[in-house]
């Protein structure tokens, strides 16, 4: 693989021509693959569960004008896959500046009752949190590399960035985290 | 590998070493098994990967994967009950001045049907309607 995340050997290419030709058993393999993961960084990035569905369901509708046409030997489709999801992140993110939002994104609330699972949900949004008040792309370099487990290649070739600012950028963003986090017990 | 290279890689990319850029993995297990230092960086990477674990994500709905599915590609029509071949057919029963007269919106149709598509036999029937209504003339 080269510094741009350019290969060969992309573990979705055959799956990818089957769904460019309709197949509807590689179409439901190719959802199962890749939604869960991009529901994950939609919704990590957004922090909004409705808006990151929105964010998945455009997402694979490029992906099926895409498939048809793509070529292979280039950028691996995963890298393109979060590409595509992150641009549309960043869109609906701009809006959001542009206009007040009415009301906050979903959260949990803290009066339903101190049971485990609240006591969980409380901390990952604590967790969600932290990352949300970091820079911008401090942030998507920990979401890519960490939650989606990028290769430090391919989440550097999401971001455009080079692979040694992708490592300062990761560096810096886990330092402002340890500061933010500390207190919180794993 | 230096300490401090290991420990710049170990405050970006965490404890897992597998998680590293690849060109640096051996050297840095090394380090890891000789150095006492080396360990005690890795542990406090690793304290930090596990409250960035705690960060939960629920599961895409059921509802979401049903309506990306039904925007999916349907399946290429392949043989003789293809389409095309029903639309060239039945365009050949038009005679010649029939195929003249509806040659543009026939091959609007045949280029629709070349891609990826979703034309079905209720556009057939579409274009059939829209087509008949013309004077073709023939037979």
């Amino acid at each position: 693989m080269n510094a741009r995340g350019q290969t060969r050997d992309d573990p979705d290419e055959a799956l990818l021509r089957r769904v460019a030709a309709g197949d509807p058993a590689a179409i439901q393999a190719l959802i199962a693959r890749k939604l869960p993961r991009i529901c994950a960084l939609a919704s990590r990035m957004l922090g909004d569960a409705t808006e990151a569905e929105d964010v998945a369901q455009e997402a694979f509708l490029r992906v099926w004008r895409q498939a048809p046409n793509w070529r292979f030997g280039g950028a691996k489709f995963d890298t393109w896959l979060h590409r595509v999801a992150l641009n549309l992140c960043y869109d609906r993110l701009r809006k959001r500046r542009e206009r007040p939002s009415a009301e906050p994104p979903e959260q949990v609330d803290p009066a339903v009752g101190a049971d485990v699972e609240v006591e969980m949900m409380q901390t990952s949004n604590q967790v969600q949190a932290a990352l949300s008040e970091l820079p911008e792309r401090q942030r998507d370099a920990i979401l890519l590399h960490h939650y989606q487990e990028l290769s430090n290649i391919d989440a550097a070739a999401v971001l455009g960035v080079s692979v040694d600012a992708l490592e300062s950028l990761l560096a810096r963003g886990r330092r402002a985290l340890r500061v933010r986090l500390q207190g919180l017990h794993s | 590998m230096t300490p401090e290279r290991f420990a710049a890689l170990a405050d970006a990319f965490g404890a897992d070493l597998r998680r590293w850029p690849e060109a640096d993995r051996n050297a840095a297990q090394a380090l890891v098994q000789e150095s006492t230092l080396a360990r005690a960086r890795l542990a406090e990477a690793d304290a930090l990967d596990a409250l960035l674990d705690l960060s939960r994500i629920a599961a895409p709905s059921a509802d979401l994967r049903q309506r990306i599915l039904a925007t999916a590609p349907r399946p290429r029509a392949t043989g003789p009950a293809s389409a095309r071949s029903r639309l060239l057919r039945w365009l050949s029963g038009l005679g010649a001045i029939g195929i003249l007269t509806c040659g543009a919106v026939a091959g609007a149709a045949v280029v629709a049907m070349s891609g990826p598509s979703h034309v079905d036999a209720d556009s057939l029937a579409g274009l059939y309607d829209q087509t008949n209504s013309l004077d073709v003339g023939g037979a």
